[in-house]
């Protein structure tokens, strides 16, 4: 894998990474878990 | 923050408004992270950035929820004040959230890469829009509903 990849791959776990805790964060919050 | 402590007040508050708008975030942000491992496992397999099928609709439904769940609850809406800072809380992260897919935008090697990340980003923004409307709704319903009826939320 190339430098450029290597930083694309780390781009998009920092990414999925935010939207875990965005979701977590969100869902905590739904009517669903009330 | 730590991540859930916060939003337990939003979680336990009887404001259908406020858990409609985070249970719509949180299915967006679902969406988002979606598309986001179909990414990587395509750059893993094939390594390169695939067209990646993404159209948000700009916020438009969310704001439809929003408002008419406001509209609902009305003037009378009561939110806490750990409530109020957990949506600053919030706020300030979709923020973090929008920086880095900007970011991410201007440093992309594809043009594929670009556009999404682009897309990524505005519905981020939207995201941090609308929850300054609902601290503002929560703060000062009565002010807001006027500016509300002044102009149409889509100005932001």
């Amino acid at each position: 894998m190339t430098t450029e990849q290597n930083k694309i791959m780390g781009a998009l776990k920092t990414a999925i990474d935010i939207e875990k805790d965005g979701k977590e964060r969100q869902s905590n919050s739904s009517p669903e878990k009330r | 923050m730590a991540k859930n402590d916060n939003l337990t007040a939003v979680q336990k508050s009887d404001n259908e408004a406020g858990r409609k708008l985070l249970h719509s975030l949180a299915l967006e942000e679902d969406t988002h992270l979606k598309k986001l491992e179909e990414i990587y496992h395509s750059i893993q397999n094939k390594m390169g950035w695939p067209a990646v099928a993404f159209e948000p609709d700009k916020g438009k439904s969310l704001r439809e929820l929003f408002v008419g769940a406001c509209k609902v609850t009305g003037v009378s809406v009561k939110g806490s004040s750990t409530e109020v800072d957990a949506i600053n809380t919030a706020i300030g992260k979709e923020k973090e959230s929008y920086d880095f897919y900007e970011q991410q935008s201007k440093d992309a090697t594809y043009e594929t890469e670009r556009a999404f990340y682009e897309a990524v980003a505005a519905e981020e923004r939207e995201h941090e829009i609308i929850l300054v409307h609902y601290y503002e709704y929560l703060t000062d319903p009565v002010d807001w509903f006027t500016r509300v009826e002044r102009h149409s939320l889509d100005a932001g």
